[in-house]
């Protein structure tokens, strides 16, 4: 069970990895986006957040999480929850999405 | 984000304004002597209207309907049926406008200047009913309302004009009361808006986050206060009410302009695209302008080529490298919300900065600014190769940037029949 859902968990962060934030072209994973993942016996829970409360395409990248997630979990339910804290901060970029965006590690870390 | 009219009546705006855009082009490349002509000639005048409420301010409405749900967090308080109606009585308003000034047929102005009065007061309204529910009450939001009041300003001060000139009642020159419509129109709306939504859309396009807020409020505050101050003087030409108020717009846009640095420096997006390039020079070009403004007001007896210029400077430069800077970010990303929106998640898309050509953007750029600078150099030296030389390279940058522009509107039609892989 427990493989299940590692396995379950894998292949939804490799979906996300297919959801791009279209102004910067890099995806809701690699932002840092997603807080947490729960797979449970009727589907999965997605808690997540966005770069900025105000963030002109957060409606199209919660429904792109949902519908990536739906394709994952088939039958089950797949639930995007919006959080606000903690507060997304620039940390949570990956190396990969630093790359993308140009900035360089010492940046990050001032 | 609430797509306002289903991102089709930005868009729409957007498009009678670039139309507006080519149109100026094409007449400024075909007939570049115009531009030596001096400023009150009818002619000229008429393709300021088809720079000012045809290009620019078409634009601007349209970004200004999307935006304002964003930044205020309110819904924006109209019907569809209305803002449609909007846009149909502004284009047809400027056009009458553009096509009564160029043949002196100053009825067709008249009956232009109310269609155009008309969507002011609607937007003025839709405005204030949205900004009365709005969630933030930041400087942002509240450029919003202040830039439709000085806009109101603007369109009352135009009809003033228009009647003054044909049967005139008022004791004033016709010049001054020019000036202060301009004033009023520029320095008013344009850029009281652009004090506000520079640090909502800066910190969005650049992954970043606004910086010196109180800088910003001042920023609003002091221009505020100076075009109180400006607008009457330049009316009615009190000296010292002119100078202060000059004084506080410059203020104003120096607390804006430090505030944008810090804000840029903010960016996590550390490469600036073309469009970001673009607005930043318009920016520049704006603190310019404003010196050249504090310039003139200290000379006596300007000479009118210096006042073209000076317009040059504020219009084809500060102004439309702000406006169109931002629309190379802002049109990508409407047509991307709309025509690939519901598809993320669920098949392969294309991103919305993928939707734009970069070598475009940059070449428009490019052939924008040295155009503008032939173009400054040729109205001073009064030289008409140079006028032409001028006129066909801003021509030529701005055919690149609406081939670019027709690309991205392309997506709205291709998107049923095939699906871009990233």
């Amino acid at each position: 069970m427990k493989t299940d859902v590692n396995e379950t968990e894998a292949a939804l962060r490799e979906a996300f990895k297919r959801v791009y934030d279209p102004e910067f072209g890099v995806s809701v994973e690699d932002l840092g986006l997603i807080y947490a993942i729960d797979v449970h016996a009727e589907g999965v829970a997605i808690t997540m957040t966005l770069t900025s409360m105000y963030c002109p395409a957060g409606e199209v990248i919660l429904d792109g999480v949902k519908s990536a997630a739906e394709a994952i979990v088939g039958e089950g339910r797949a639930d995007v929850s919006l959080v606000w804290d903690p507060a997304w901060t620039p940390e949570r970029l990956s190396a990969e999405a630093r790359r993308s965006l140009g900035w360089d590690e010492t940046r990050i870390e001032e | 984000m609430p797509l306002v009219g289903g991102a089709r009546l930005p868009l729409a705006f957007i498009g009678g304004g670039l139309i507006a855009f080519a149109a100026a082009l094409a007449w400024q490349a075909t007939r570049p002597t115009l531009l030596l002509t001096p400023y009150l000639h009818p002619h000229v005048v008429a393709l300021a209207h088809l720079w000012l409420p045809g290009f620019l301010l078409s634009v601007t409405i349209g970004a200004f309907y999307q935006l304002m749900p964003v930044v205020t967090g309110a819904p924006l308080r109209a019907s569809d049926r209305g803002l449609w109606l909007h846009l149909v009585a502004h284009l047809a308003g400027v056009s009458a406008m553009v096509v009564g000034f160029t043949r002196g047929r100053y009825d067709w102005v008249g009956v232009g200047g109310l269609f155009v009065s008309a969507g002011v007061l609607y937007l003025g309204v839709v405005t204030w009913r949205t900004f009365a529910r709005a969630a933030k009450r930041d400087a942002p939001a509240w450029s919003f309302p202040l830039a439709a009041g000085w806009l109101a300003a603007t369109v009352i001060a135009g009809v003033l004009l228009a009647f003054h000139k044909r049967h005139p009642f008022l004791p004033l020159s016709a010049a001054d009361l020019l000036k202060a419509h301009a004033h009023l129109g520029l320095a008013g709306f344009f850029l009281t808006l652009l004090q506000g939504v520079t640090f909502q859309l800066v910190p969005m396009f650049t992954m970043g986050e606004r910086r010196k807020p109180r800088l910003v409020w001042a920023g609003l505050i002091a221009t505020q206060c100076g075009q109180i101050a400006l607008a009457p003087a330049l009316t009615w030409g009190w000296t010292w009410a002119g100078w202060m108020g000059a004084a506080l717009l410059t203020g104003g846009v120096v607390c804006s302009g430090v505030a944008l640095v810090a804000t840029l420096g903010a960016r996590r997006r550390r490469r600036l695209e073309p469009g970001l390039l673009a607005f930043m020079i318009g920016a520049v070009l704006l603190g310019v302008a404003l010196a050249t403004g504090l310039t003139l007001r200290a000379i006596d007896g300007v000479w009118p080529q210096v006042v073209t210029s000076y317009g040059l400077v504020i219009v084809p430069g500060a102004l439309s490298l702000m406006v169109l800077g931002m629309g190379c970010k802002i049109v990508p990303f409407l047509v991307w919300m709309r025509a690939y929106g519901p598809k993320v998640g669920k098949e392969p898309v294309p991103l919305a900065t993928a939707l734009a050509s970069r070598k475009f953007e940059y070449s428009w750029l490019a052939a924008h600014m040295v155009g503008l600078a032939v173009l400054i150099v040729a109205v001073i030296a009064a030289n008409a190769f140079l006028a032409g030389a001028g006129a066909w390279l801003l021509a030529a940058g701005g055919l690149v940037l609406l081939i670019n522009f027709a690309g991205v509107f392309a997506h709205l039609r291709t998107t049923k029949r095939k699906t871009i892989s990233l």
